[in-house]
């Protein structure tokens, strides 16, 4: 699955007059591809992450998936398309409804025509791919698990309809630091599988600088800076103009070349600044 | 937003710039004159009183419009009902309908009365604060207090309900979103096609009232006793105008409702 945007704009409606929050934005994303987008709160990130999920229609520009122009979700004819694109909101478990973790997990599948013991596979499948064990979990409320727990249900709903692009938006935010690993262990692993794709929205940058092979910065509806994320951390002052930071250790590395160490400027993993300082206090 | 009705329009015209008691008051008159009044016309014209208030208020016609639009619907049925149903001397027939002079009359002062009265209702929501609005409405209940009336708690109430309708309406709206996801459609009238969007609303509305009764709490509230208050209401001399002006249109129409004016 490929989803393209071409010179798509976006305005919301308030009361009569548009607000103006995407301008010609252009975005693709194959099978692969592990895309992060981030920009500082406002600049239309989740905005963006709803076309491309097909829930919000453009105003201008279009929406291509496999190559075929779309309208969006539950518009036109071509809806079944959208099935195979995931989108994990903000705080996702604040969509749980059903009385069991497998009911909830099974909204999805279901709506999509699934029944009886191929439901019954596909939602085990996707409670252990978060990490969370069907005959243990599945019979509780959703309601009674910790937060980090709930989240990891909320994503194997989703999980539950095999999408080939999953979009998650910020979905680590607000999560204990345990919690936080495990919700990116589940995209990793998602990621690991063949034919996949995955769109993050994050403004946390190291998550960003560790996670994704490509990275968009929005800034007041347009992209400002696109490419690896070694490309874009690279501009650390150009970051700052957009409201970003770069991660810590890229800092601390920038931080000490500035100050004459030869380091490299361009690191974002632990094994990587470790080998670059002890390089560095060797010679 | 799809819900227009009862917005606020913040603006700095005489109107906006009235005291809400002495809009709430108006309202209440400007109502019982149009009650009052006895015949189509009169009432038609009572009504027209809201005219020049719409035009110092500076609203525009299309947001009066937008308004009424939604009770379009409504205000054609309890005009027709009114021209069907009255007997009286017959000035026309369509078939098995016949139209009498009365029930013409009665018609357009059924009509004019829920009219003018929307339209009345429209304007003061759309130049007045909703909390400024709440507050006048708490002070004008004061005096039932004595007979048990809680009106401080209703006050409040009042506002947090109108403080939230827009959060809770761009919440659902999120769920949905987040719903569609999965594949849900909300077609069909059936509550149970329905349950993915009301239980988590209400999961977070029952979520935000705890929240917010914290907060409160927090900040040391304990009810209306010996609360002072930030904004204070005091009457100026155009309030006692447009109250008096709202009081003689009233006692215009009770003249020609008790027949002096025939
Ligand atoms: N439903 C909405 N109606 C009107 N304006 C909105 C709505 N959702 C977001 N916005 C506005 O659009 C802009 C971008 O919002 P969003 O895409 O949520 O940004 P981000 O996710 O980067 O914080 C903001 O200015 C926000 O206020
Ligand atoms: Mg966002």
């Amino acid at each position: 699955m490929e989803i393209s945007l071409r010179e798509v704009s976006f305005a919301y409606k308030v009361g009569d007059r548009p607000l103006p929050v995407l301008e010609s934005i252009n975005v693709r994303v194959a099978p692969g591809d592990f895309l992060a987008i981030t920009g500082s709160g406002g600049s239309g990130k989740s905005t963006l992450a709803m076309l491309m999920a097909g829930l919000l229609e453009p105003v201008a520009g279009r929406v291509i998936l496999d190559g075929k122009p779309v309208r969006g979700r539950g518009k036109g004819k071509t809806h079944s398309a959208w099935h195979k694109v995931g989108m994990v909101f903000q705080q996702p478990e604040q969509q749980l409804f059903a009385e069991t973790v497998a009911d909830d997990v099974a909204f999805g599948p279901g709506n999509l025509g699934f029944t009886g013991s191929e439901l019954e596979t596909r939602v085990e499948e996707a409670l252990r791919a978060v990490g969370l064990d069907p005959q243990k979990i599945g019979g509780h409320s959703p309601f009674r698990l910790s937060g980090g727990q709930q989240r990891r249900v909320a994503i194997a709903g989703v999980l539950a309809m095999d999408p080939e692009v999953l979009i998650l938006d910020e979905p680590t935010a607000g999560l204990d630091p345990a919690g936080r690993e495990q919700v990116l262990g589940v995209i990793r692993s998602f990621y690991r599988r063949p034919g996949k794709a995955v769109v993050l929205i994050s403004h946390n940058m190291a998550e960003v600088a560790a996670m994704a092979r490509q990275v968009i910065v929005l800034y007041q509806g347009r992209v400002a800076l696109q490419g690896t994320p070694r490309e874009i951390f690279r501009q650390g002052e150009a970051l700052k103009t957009y409201g970003l930071i770069p991660p810590p250790l890229t800092r601390l590395m920038q931080e000490l070349q500035r100050r004459g160490a030869p380091v490299s400027p361009e690191i974002f993993t632990l094994a990587e600044a470790r080998a670059a300082i002890l390089a560095w206090l060797g010679a | 937003m799809m819900v227009e009705l009862g917005q606020y329009i913040p603006g700095t015209s005489c109107i906006h710039y009235l005291d809400p008691r002495a809009k709430l008051l108006g309202l209440f008159f400007y109502g019982l004159a149009l009650l009052l009044a006895p015949t189509g016309i009169t009432a038609s014209l009572t009504g027209a009183a809201i005219l020049p208030v719409i035009v110092l208020a500076g609203l525009a016609p299309s947001f009066i419009w937008r308004q009424l639009k939604p009770l379009l619907v409504f205000l054609v049925i309890i005009f027709f009902l009114q021209v069907a149903l009255t007997p009286g001397e017959i000035i026309a027939a369509i078939g098995p309908l016949r139209i009498t002079r009365e029930g013409l009359d009665y018609g357009i002062m059924a009509l004019a009365r829920v009219f003018f009265l929307i339209v009345a209702a429209s304007v003061l929501m759309a130049t007045t604060d909703p909390l400024a609005l709440a507050d006048g409405l708490e002070r004008l209940l004061r005096p039932g207090q004595r007979f048990g009336l809680p009106s401080v708690e209703l006050a409040l109430m009042l506002t947090l309900a109108l403080r939230f309708v827009p959060t809770l309406l761009e919440e659902a709206e999120r769920i949905m979103r987040a719903q569609v996801a999965r594949g849900a459609t909300f077609r069909g009238s059936q509550v149970k096609n329905l349950m993915p969007l009301i239980i988590p609303l209400f999961i977070s509305a029952f979520r935000r009232a705890e929240g917010l009764a914290e907060a409160m709490e927090a900040r040391a509230y304990r009810g209306g006793k010996g609360r002072t208050r930030m904004r204070e209401l005091h009457f100026k001399p155009a309030d006692y105008i447009f109250l008096l002006l709202a009081v003689l249109l009233v006692a215009g129409t009770a003249y020609y409702r008790l027949g002096f004016g025939s």
